[in-house]
């Protein structure tokens, strides 16, 4: 969307409508957008776009951000809910829990909340309906092993 | 049948051999019609449906950037096939470029292709307005969507929504850039501003919102510019009115 004069040619983007949320402007509500959105300034109540969330240094985020990607150098308070990669920068200060399939956390980062990530093994391993179950199969045997006990006596 | 509506600068010495020439091409091409001059005062909307009566399908506005702002934002609502020839220099057409329509003569070309689409155009206190809408740095409110308001920090701040016209802005380092307006929504351009000195006003960077429906208030009443008329206004509610034009269009637009 942005481009020199100089560059000559246009490029077509038909769905890559970018938002930018200025140094010194702040939004207030329910900030939806199916384009990239970048923020330099400060927002709060709630961020939801179906493309790259982009928070610069210095901004601020006090909302729930639902967001496709995302690249975090700002300040944030509040849950990141992020469907594909998630990159937090040096600069980034989150307050919130964090919800991502590929998360990048570069050094000098500050987090502070649950980071919860999906494909992960030991989920299945710890399904409370096979525990059940194992449980179950103990209490048989040891059901069984009493049962013998006393005859061998 | 083709009406033409010549702006009054078209009058001038300068583009009298290009009129003849264009005039010859359209000859050419079998696309000649009725000729009407736009004087200052012309109500263009009365003009348009006086020939649409007398049979007239394509009205081709043959002009600049202000002529064709002037004309639609009076007769959009028409129902009649628009047409553009642009006349004068690139800087004071900025709409062909992004409708893809050569200046001058070979503009003859791409009328006679007859390449329709559908264009939106904004909708702003009962009227229309097809290439821009400027107020300067005031302390004003706004919402978009009925979802999120926007404010500036330090008070005042200047809005331009583009529809057809592309915006120009320097940033600090002196780079100049430009945003292509999109068919499908509004652009909306906020630039708190920093401060102002005796020669010059600084701005901060501005900030971008695409949209289709907007209210801007103030307490104070604010200078409002649309396609160039000025007017005084405390509450301004700004829509889209979707495929409301049906363009002429060149193979090169760039929506």
């Amino acid at each position: 969307m942005f481009q020199k004069p100089s560059d000559g040619g246009y490029m077509p983007q038909p769905d890559e409508v970018e938002t930018v949320v200025g140094p010194s402007v702040a939004v207030e509500g329910d900030f939806v957008s199916e384009g990239n959105i970048i923020v330099k300034g400060s927002v709060s109540g709630s961020v939801k776009t179906s493309a790259l969330l982009s928070v610069e240094e210095g901004a601020k985020i006090l909302a729930n951000v639902k967001a496709q990607s995302a690249v975090i150098a700002g300040h944030v308070k509040g849950h990141l809910k992020v469907v594909d990669r998630l990159e937090i920068l040096e600069t980034a200060q989150i307050s919130g829990d964090i919800s991502c399939a590929i998360l990048s956390v570069a050094p000098g980062a500050l987090l502070s909340g649950k980071i919860v990530m999906k494909g992960l093994a030991m989920d299945e391993a710890a399904k409370p309906k096979k525990r059940t179950a194992s449980r179950r199969k103990v209490s048989e045997e040891e059901q069984v092993f009493e049962e013998e006990m006393p005859m061998e006596q | 049948m083709y009406v033409y509506l010549y702006d009054e600068l078209v009058k001038h010495k300068r583009y009298k051999q290009e009129m003849r020439s264009i005039e010859n091409r359209l000859t050419d091409f079998g696309i000649a019609g009725r000729i009407v001059r736009l004087q200052q005062f012309t109500n263009s909307e009365a003009v348009i449906s006086e020939e649409m009566k007398r049979g007239a399908e394509v009205a081709v506005i043959v002009g600049d950037d202000k002529t064709f702002g002037r004309v639609l934002s009076r007769s959009a609502s028409l129902g009649v096939v628009f047409g553009f020839i642009p006349i004068g220099s690139e800087k004071d057409n900025t709409i062909a470029n992004v409708l893809g329509i050569p200046i001058g003569e070979e503009a003859c070309e791409v009328l006679a292709r007859r390449r329709k689409v559908g264009l939106d155009v904004g909708w702003v206190n009962n009227r229309y307005f097809i290439s821009q809408l400027h107020i300067k740095p005031h302390p004003i409110r706004v919402q978009y969507d009925e979802q999120f308001a926007v404010s500036a920090r330090n008070g005042k701040m200047e809005l331009v929504v583009c529809n057809l016209q592309p915006f120009v802005w320097n940033d600090t380092s002196k780079r100049q850039y430009v945003v292509h307006p999109q068919d499908g929504k509004l652009e909306a351009f906020l630039r708190p501003m920093k401060k102002k000195t005796l020669f010059k006003e600084v701005y901060e960077e501005p900030s971008v919102f695409p949209f289709e429906e907007m209210v801007i208030q103030s307490d104070k009443p604010f200078v409002m510019e649309a396609d160039g008329k000025k007017s005084k206004e405390t509450k301004v509610t700004i829509r889209l009115a979707r495929n409301r034009i049906h363009m002429i269009v060149g193979k090169h637009r760039k929506f």
